[in-house]
C-alpha cells in the first residue's frame, strides 16, 4: 500500500498496490459509496462462497464434503499467510486433484498425469526441459498442478505415498513437483 | 471487490448433513473420520457433539486408545468454540493518517500488519458458520469492525476534507 502526501497535509489521501484483501475492501468500498451499501462479509466471499457451494452441493457423501474443506481451509491459510495471492476465489478445478487421487489407483493417477504432460510438452521447445524452473514458468498448466498437489498434499498427507507411487511411473510434472 | 453481497441464510444447509455427521461421532471405528467431523463440520449447537463424544468415551468397552481420541476430538471442539466466540477487533484502532510525525512507509505497514494480524484470527470455521447462515461472533465482530472502519474512512472523504477524486486518480495509475 502507498500512501501520498498532498501539499505537506496530513491526510492520508491514496493507496495503490493493495496487497491485503482487507485493506483493498476497505478502500473500494470507501470510494465507491458513501451510503455503506457493501457489507464486510462481501471482503471474505472467496472463500464464504464456496464452502456455501459445497454444503449446497448434496450429491457429494459426507466425508467427500469434509475432505474438501479440509483443502479450502488449507488454501484459506495460504491466502493468509501470502502464499497464495488468488483471493479472488477457488474454483471447482482446486478439487481435481484430490478427485483424481482418492478415485484412482497410483498407476490410474500416472496415466492421468502423463496424458497432461503430453498436452504441455506438445507447447514446450526441447531446450525448455532442461530447467525445472523455466518449465514451471513455461507451462501455467503444469504450475497450477504443482500448486494443487502441494494443497492436497498438505491438507491429506495420508495420500502421499499414492502420489509418491503414481511419480514412479514417471510422470514429468511429478518430476517437476519432486524437483 | 469484484463478489456480490454474500447472502447468508438463517437456516444453515449444514443443518441437512447433521445427522450423518453426529452418526460418525457416536460410531465409527475412525479415529481419523471423527477428528475430520470434529475440525470441519459446523454443528448447530457445539453441546451436541461434546454430548455424543462424552457418553460414548464412558462406555466400558472402549480401549485406552479409543478414549485418548475421544478426548483428543472433544479438546478439538471446546478450542474451535472458543475460537468461533472470540473478539478480534479492536475498535480503537483505525486506518492510520499519513503525517510528518509518521511517515508514509510506517502507516502502510502499520496497516497492513493490523489487517494481516487480525484476519489470521478469524478462523476458517468461523467463516465455515457464516457460510452456513450459523452464529460465529470472531466473525460478526470482523465484518462489524471493518464496516465500521470503512465508515470512518467515508467520514473522511465527506468531513475532513480528503479528496476521493485523488484516491481515485491515484488508484488508476
Amino acid at each position: 500500500m502507498i500512501y501520498l502526501e498532498r501539499g505537506g497535509s496530513s491526510l492520508l489521501i491514496t493507496y495503490q498496490e493493495l496487497e491485503n484483501p482487507l485493506a483493498c475492501w476497505i478502500f473500494l468500498t470507501s470510494l465507491r459509496s458513501t451510503s455503506g451499501s457493501s457489507c464486510a462479509s462481501d471482503a471474505f466471499a472467496p472463500i464464504l462462497r464456496p464452502i456455501k457451494e459445497l454444503f449446497e452441493n448434496r450429491e457429494l457423501p459426507l466425508m467427500s464434503v469434509l475432505q474438501r474443506l479440509k483443502i479450502l481451509g488449507v488454501l484459506h491459510q495460504d491466502i493468509l499467510d501470502g502464499l497464495d495471492p488468488r483471493w479472488k476465489g477457488v474454483s471447482e478445478e482446486d478439487f481435481s486433484f484430490l478427485e483424481n487421487v482418492t478415485n484412482h489407483t497410483p498407476r490410474g493417477l500416472a496415466r492421468l498425469l502423463i496424458e497432461k504432460d503430453l498436452s504441455c510438452s506438445q507447447k514446450l521447445s526441447p531446450s525448455e526441459f532442461l530447467d525445472p524452473a523455466e518449465l514451471r514458468s513455461k507451462s501455467p498448466q503444469w504450475s497450477s498442478l504443482v500448486y494443487k498437489v502441494r494443497v492436497c498434499a498438505k491438507a491429506h498427507p495420508d495420500l502421499v505415498g499414492c502420489i509418491d507411487e503414481a511419480a514412479k511411473v514417471g510422470s514429468i510434472f511429478l518430476v517437476i513437483f519432486l524437483c | 471487490m469484484q463478489h456480490p453481497v454474500l447472502e447468508t441464510s438463517t437456516h444453515g444447509n449444514a443443518i441437512h448433513w447433521e445427522g450423518e455427521a453426529c452418526e460418525i461421532l457416536r460410531a465409527s471405528p475412525s479415529a481419523k473420520n471423527i477428528q475430520l467431523v470434529c475440525c470441519y463440520f459446523p454443528f448447530q449447537h457445539p453441546d451436541t457433539p461434546l454430548g455424543i463424544l462424552s457418553s460414548r468415551r464412558t462406555e466400558n468397552f472402549l480401549t485406552d486408545v479409543d478414549v485418548l481420541g475421544l478426548h483428543r476430538a472433544e479438546e478439538t471442539l471446546r478450542r474451535i468454540a472458543t475460537e468461533c466466540n472470540s473478539c478480534s477487533w479492536d475498535w480503537k484502532w483505525s486506518i492510520p493518517f499519513a503525517s510528518s510525525t509518521m511517515g508514509l512507509t510506517i502507516a502502510a505497514n502499520d496497516t497492513d500488519k493490523y489487517l494481516s494480524t487480525f484476519a489470521s484470527k478469524v478462523t476458517f470455521m468461523a467463516l465455515e458458520r457464516k457460510a452456513c447462515g450459523l452464529p460465529s461472533r470472531v466473525a460478526e465482530d470482523a465484518f462489524g469492525g471493518l464496516n465500521h472502519v470503512r465508515d470512518l474512512l467515508i467520514y473522511r472523504f465527506n468531513h475532513l476534507g480528503a479528496s476521493k477524486e485523488d484516491y481515485e486518480a491515484v488508484g488508476k495509475v
